[in-house]
C-alpha cells in the first residue's frame, strides 16, 4: 500500500468551509474547526486566486500551482494540510462516480437477458419436448436436474439473509426463502413414481452447468448480493408453455400422472407467489449502484443466461446417451 | 423403565456383569457371558449406568487417515481424466502440435485470456479456505499457498498487454460460461465443502507435472516469446513451489476421516473433473470459432 493518501485530482473546498484572506493572514474555517496561515503582501492576490479557485474548484494541483504562480512552490504543502484538515473534496467529473438506481439497473438487466435469450430462439429442451424428440430418459433427465436446484435452493438462498441491511430486504427474503422450502420433497416424490430410489436421488451428482448455476446463484448471495438479486428472475420465470409441452410429451410417451404432476405444481407455486418479480422488488430497495457494480451484474447475468441454455444441451446431450442408470452416481 | 430380577442369583449375574464393564468386551458379549439374564436386561443395565453418566463408551469409532484416502481419490481423479480431459480437443491439440502454427495464435491468447480470468478470481474461491479453522496445519499451507498464488493474473496480464489488450480491456472483459462455472463451483465447494475443495486444487495446480503441455505445445508452434515468457514464469513458480502436491500435502495434515465423508468426496470427483474438462472444452470451442477475441461488457 502506499504510504500517502492520494489526495483529491481537482481539489475543491467542501461546501460547508468558509475561507477569509485578511491582511498577511489567511483564515480557513469548517464548522467550529479553524485554520490559519500568513504570506507576505506580494504573497496576498496569489492567495486570494487559490483561495477563490478552491471554492470553484475543477482545476488540477498543477493548474492551481501556475494560476497562482508567486506561491507556486507552497501549493503542494498548503494542498496537503487542506486535505489532512478534510477540508477538500474531489471535483474531477472523471472521478465523481456515475450511478444508477437499482430499478434502472434492473430494467438494463431484463432487456440484456431477453436480447441473449432473443438470439437463441426457442429453448433447446422446448423444441425437443414440441417435436416429439425428448425421450422418456430425458425427461427424466430434466427432473434429476431440476430437482438438484430445488433441494439446493434453500442453502443457497439462506446466506444472503445475512446482507439483508433493511426490515423490508429481509422481509422479502425470507418470505422468498419460506415459499421454496419442501418443494424437494414434491420432485423426489415425482421422480419415485418413475423407479427413482431416495438413495439414488441422495448420490446423484448434477451435471456440470446444473451445478454451475446453483453455485454461482449460491456464491453470489454470499460475494456480490446485487448479482444474487438481481439473478432471481431467470430462475423463477413462469414458462406455461414450457409446461404445457413437458405434460404432453410425458403423457405421449405414457409416463405416470405422478411423474409430471408434481412439476406442475411446482410450477403453478411459483405464479402463485408471483416469484418472478422478487428481482424487482430487491433491486428497487437499491438506492444507487456505481458503475462497476452495474458491469459486474450484467456479466453475471449474461454468464447466467449462457450457461441455463449450455444446462439445456447438457441434459438433451447426457440423457440422450444409453445410460445403464439414469441418475448420475461416480464411485 | 423396566426394572432388573432382584432375587439373589440374579444379584450375583448384576455383580459379575458390571464387572465385565472393562471396556474390553461389546454389550453382546457381556450378555452372552451372562446366560441367567436376559440380553434385555443386560441392555437396559447399561442404559441406566450411561443415563446415570457412569459409563463411557470404549469400542473403536471407525475412521481412516487422510494420507491413505487421497491415494484412493487420486486415483479416481486420474481415471476420470483419462476419460474425459485427455480426450478433450484442446489436449489433443496441444499434444500433437510439431511444428508451426500445430496451436493457433488465437487459441494460445484465448487460453491466457480465461487463465486471467480464473486467477483474477483467485480470492473467491481461496478466500473461503484461508480461515480452515479445523486444522491449524492445513490452515498454515493455505495461507502460504495464498501468498504465493497472489498476483499470478498480473504475470498472465504481460502477455496479454503483449497480445494487443490491455488492463482496461480486460476490466470490460466477459469470460466464457464455463470458466465462471468452474470459479464459482470451487467458490461454492471452498465455502461449504472445503474438504471436498482441497482434492481439487491437485489438479488444478498441475499435480504430477513436471512440466507444462500448453507452454511446450506453444514453443514448438514457435508462439512468439512476449506470449510465452510470462506463461513459463507462472508455472515455474507453481512448479517450484511444488503447487501440485498441495493436496497431498493437505491431506497428509489431516488423521480423521469417516466413512460418509470419503463417500461423498468420492462421489463429487467427476463432477469436478467434467467442470475442468468443460473449461477447456470452451476455451477450444470459443477461440477456435470466428468470434471476436473478447467477450466484451460494453458490447452487452
Amino acid at each position: 500500500m502506499d504510504s500517502t493518501l492520494a489526495g483529491p485530482r481537482q481539489p475543491k473546498f467542501r461546501n460547508q468551509v468558509r475561507a477569509i484572506v485578511g491582511h498577511g493572514e489567511a483564515q480557513i474555517s469548517l464548522g467550529a474547526r479553524s485554520c490559519a496561515f500568513e504570506f507576505s503582501e506580494h504573497e496576498a492576490a496569489a492567495v486570494s486566486r487559490l483561495i477563490a479557485d478552491l471554492e470553484t474548484g475543477g482545476l488540477t494541483r498543477h493548474d492551481l500551482a501556475s494560476r497562482s504562480s508567486v506561491i507556486a512552490d507552497k501549493v503542494p504543502q498548503l494542498l496537503h494540510d487542506f486535505d489532512e484538515l478534510r477540508l477538500l473534496i474531489e471535483s474531477d467529473p472523471q472521478r465523481i462516480g456515475h450511478a444508477l438506481s437499482g430499478t434502472q439497473l434492473y430494467r438494463e438487466v431484463r432487456r440484456l437477458a431477453d436480447r441473449m435469450v432473443g438470439r437463441i430462439a426457442t429453448s433447446a429442451f422446448h423444441r425437443a419436448l414440441t417435436e416429439g424428440r425428448a425421450s422418456r430418459q430425458q425427461l427424466i433427465g430434466y427432473a434429476l436436474e431440476y430437482y438438484w436446484i430445488v433441494q439446493s435452493a434453500p442453502g443457497l438462498i439462506g446466506p444472503a439473509l445475512g446482507s439483508a441491511h433493511s426490515a423490508a430486504e429481509r422481509r422479502l427474503l425470507q418470505d422468498f426463502l419460506k415459499s421454496e422450502l419442501g418443494h424437494d420433497r414434491f420432485l423426489a416424490m415425482a421422480l419415485k413414481s418413475v423407479g427413482v430410489t431416495t438413495a439414488e436421488l441422495e448420490a446423484h451428482q448434477p451435471l456440470p452447468a446444473t451445478f454451475a448455476l446453483g453455485a454461482s446463484l449460491g456464491i453470489y448471495g454470499r460475494q456480490h448480493p446485487l448479482s444474487f438479486k438481481a439473478s432471481l428472475f431467470l430462475f423463477e420465470r413462469a414458462q406455461p408453455a414450457f409446461i404445457d409441452a413437458f405434460d404432453d410429451r410425458c403423457r405421449a410417451l405414457g409416463m405416470p400422472d405422478a411423474f409430471h404432476t408434481p412439476l406442475r405444481a411446482h410450477a403453478n407455486i411459483n405464479d402463485e407467489y408471483d416469484h418472478e418479480d422478487i428481482s424487482r422488488q430487491l433491486m428497487e430497495l437499491e438506492h444507487a449502484v456505481d458503475a462497476e457494480t452495474c458491469a459486474v451484474v450484467k456479466r453475471h447475468i449474461a454468464i447466467m443466461v449462457e450457461t441455463m441454455i449450455q444446462q439445456e444441451e447438457q441434459i438433451l446431450a447426457y440423457y440422450g446417451q444409453e445410460l445403464t442408470r439414469v441418475p448420475r452416481i461416480f464411485n | 423403565m423396566s426394572t432388573l430380577p432382584e432375587d439373589a442369583a440374579s444379584l450375583q449375574a448384576i455383580e459379575r456383569t458390571l464387572g465385565r464393564l472393562d471396556g474390553m468386551l461389546s454389550i453382546a458379549q457381556i450378555a452372552q457371558a451372562e446366560p441367567t439374564l436376559a440380553p434385555q436386561d443386560v441392555e437396559n443395565l447399561v442404559a441406566s449406568l450411561d443415563e446415570a453418566g457412569l459409563i463411557d463408551d470404549d469400542a473403536p469409532v471407525d475412521f481412516r487417515p487422510g494420507s491413505e484416502v487421497i491415494l484412493e481419490l487420486d486415483e479416481i481423479v486420474e481415471a476420470h481424466c483419462a476419460e474425459t480431459i485427455f480426450q478433450n480437443p484442446f489436449w489433443r491439440t496441444c499434444l500433437d502440435a510439431r511444428g508451426p502454427g500445430d496451436v493457433p495464435e488465437k487459441l494460445a491468447i484465448g487460453m491466457i485470456i480465461e487463465n486471467w480470468h480464473f486467477l483474477f478470481r483467485e480470492s473467491y474461491f481461496d478466500a473461503p479456505v484461508l480461515s480452515y479453522v479445523p486444522n491449524t496445519a492445513v490452515r498454515l499451507l493455505l495461507n502460504k499457498f495464498f501468498a504465493e498464488e497472489y498476483g499470478h493474473d498480473e504475470i498472465l496480464l504481460r502477455a496479454l498487454n503483449f497480445a494487443g489488450l490491455s488492463r482496461e480491456d480486460m476490466r470490460d472483459a466477459i469470460p466464457l460460461p464455463e470458466t465462471m462455472g468452474l470459479c464459482n463451483a470451487l467458490a461454492h465447494w471452498a465455502h461449504s465443502d472445503p474438504l471436498f475443495f482441497f482434492t481439487t486444487l491437485g489438479l488444478l495446480e498441475g499435480q504430477g507435472m513436471k512440466q507444462d503441455s500448453f507452454i511446450e505445445a506453444c514453443e514448438r508452434s514457435a508462439l512468439p516469446d512476449g506470449l510465452v515468457g510470462p506463461l513459463k514464469i507462472h508455472a515455474n513458480i507453481n512448479i517450484g513451489a511444488a503447487h501440485g502436491s498441495l493436496t497431498r500435502s493437505i491431506f497428509q495434515e489431516i488423521p480423521v476421516l469417516d466413512h460418509a465423508t470419503i463417500a461423498r468426496l468420492k462421489r463429487q470427483l467427476r463432477l469436478f473433473v467434467e467442470l475442468y474438462d468443460n473449461f477447456y472444452t470452451g476455451v477450444w470451442r470459443y477461440y477456435s470459432s470466428d468470434a471476436p477475441l473478447l467477450r466484451r461488457v460494453s458490447q452487452l
